[in-house]
């Protein structure tokens, strides 16, 4: 078996061709003759900015290849970075021209410039309108679907646009090796799309599953139970995640990422913790049993197999114990001996979801349960406040420097948990985190934000 | 503690377009 650095290796080699062959191939191969420095600049620029635009569709396509080698946290994290980076590229190109030769401006009318560059000005219109609403969804009032179906067609539409407009131009695509470049990487674009949008979509159709029951937990939160509809249930492992149509087709935009939180040995009962937080979540509450769900899914690498270790520490807060919860369930279901801390960050007492639960685990696992409390209730003994490098360095297990991390909660309390971590001198490679950036969004901002700088 | 290592990724990147690109503009163009 391949190992996994390995792996991860030659996909950073693949992503290195990708986005450097067009530089490449102006530098190596023959070409025409060359005009102007800022000319040449702003068209190495484009270049490079293109192949990092259509580059995007691979890390958030969740191909199996590649979401079994990186954390998702980091593809999409890695997605939103690159993005930026392409859309200051793709900016430089024409602000380059413009401030070479002010004369280029006239072509910015779309009413009178030829196609050629009308396609370059509504492409990168179609990038800024990409970019602000990503950028500033929640303040922009965009409902996730809405932003979503957007930024779907606007991703396609730019870099359909943007290649018609090299094209055209043809100075540097008539070199047949440049040519036959483009023509191959806008071909793995248009199949990440059709895999994305179709093949995948029609897969799921083929194994459907329905809701069996939705239980009320505590704070506001759901547990989803799904059963395989004429299949066996696909496997998955304890903390990965799925993207979840409820009551929709797979083929519309309406999925939502979740953690699967029951045993990983019991694939023909799956159960999804949600806690209320945007627009989708705050209606599970209606879903009725029979609903059909399409679960798209187990990805990533926030699990207990890609990472086996000797004991273990889980750290969560609020929801973030939903892929706690499969790990513990698995490991009970398996009788497993080793150590197992879990420290559990929440508001209240009353906001432990699963509290009755982890009592029971606790009995069947060699497990101990570290409550950390922000709002303590009178006559609270245990942690209080955040889950903070104090907290860890009095609670943690004399061995805690060879066991194995898992991290899962709102970003800024991974951040300090991490900083903590580094602090005790724990192994940054033993350290797993996951941040479900979309479903902390709202809570993130709202609770957990300005707590964490203060604490 | 993978993000550090994509944010060095996405540094590397763009150092080296820039590289690229400022090579090919004065192999084509000249210097300015």
């Amino acid at each position: 078996m391949v190992k996994q650095q390995t792996k991860q290796r030659l996909w950073i080699a693949v992503y290195f061709v990708l986005i450097f062959a067009p530089l490449l191939i102006l530098l190596l191969a023959p070409r025409p003759e060359g005009r102007t420095f800022w000319r040449d600049l702003s068209v190495a620029l484009g270049f490079a900015g293109l192949s990092l635009m259509g580059l995007q569709f691979l890390p958030t396509a969740r191909l199996p290849l590649l979401s079994e080698v990186f954390p998702l946290d980091t593809l999409y994290d890695f997605h939103h970075k690159l993005s930026i980076a392409a859309f200051g590229l793709s900016l430089a190109h024409p602000v380059i021209l413009f401030l070479h030769n002010p004369h280029m401006l006239r072509l910015l009318n779309v009413f009178t410039t030829p196609w050629r560059t009308k396609s370059a000005v509504i492409g990168v219109a179609l990038l800024i309108l990409l970019i602000v609403t990503s950028v500033k969804r929640l303040s922009l009032k965009l409902s996730y679907e809405t932003w979503r179906l957007l930024h779907d067609l606007c991703a396609a539409g730019v870099v359909g646009l943007i290649l018609f407009h090299i094209f055209k131009v043809n100075y540097y695509t008539s070199v047949p090796l440049q040519r036959g470049l483009w023509i191959a990487l806008g071909g793995l674009w248009a199949a990440m799309i059709l895999y994305i949008r179709v093949i995948r979509p029609w897969q799921l159709l083929k194994r459907p599953y329905r809701v069996v029951e939705v239980i009320s937990e505590r704070s506001q939160t759901w547990s989803l139970v799904l059963e395989p509809v004429g299949h066996p249930g696909a496997p998955f492992r304890a903390g990965q995640v799925a993207w979840l149509s409820v009551g929709h087709s797979p083929f519309s935009i309406e999925a939502h990422p979740f953690s699967y939180a029951s045993s990983a040995d019991h694939p023909e009962r799956i159960v999804f913790a949600i806690k209320e937080l945007g627009d989708f979540t705050a209606t599970l509450g209606e879903v009725k049993p029979g609903t059909p769900v399409y679960v798209d899914g187990p990805y990533g690498t926030f699990d207990l197999d890609h990472h086996p270790g000797g004991n273990y520490v889980f750290i969560a807060g609020g929801i973030g114990s939903a892929p706690i919860m499969g790990m513990l369930r698995t490991l009970a279901d398996r009788h497993d001996e080793r150590k197992i801390q879990f420290f559990y960050g929440n508001r209240t007492w009353d906001d432990v979801i699963f509290r009755e639960e982890l009592e029971t685990l606790q009995a069947r696992l060699n497990l101990e349960v570290i409550h950390v409390l922000q709002n303590a209730h009178e006559g609270w003994e245990g942690e209080r406040g955040f889950i903070t490098k104090d907290v860890l360095q009095r609670r943690l297990s004399d061995d805690y420097r060879n066991r194995v991390y898992f991290i899962c909660g709102p970003l800024p309390m991974i951040v300090l948990v991490e900083r903590a971590l580094e602090q005790l001198a724990v192994p940054r490679k033993e350290m797993h985190e996951i941040s479900r950036k979309r479903a902390f969004e709202e809570t993130r901002r709202r609770i957990f934000s300005e707590n964490y700088k203060m604490a | 503690m993978q993000r550090i290592y994509a944010r060095r990724l996405l540094i590397a990147t763009l150092i080296l377009i820039g590289v690229l690109a400022l090579t090919f503009a004065v192999l084509q163009g000249g210097l300015p």
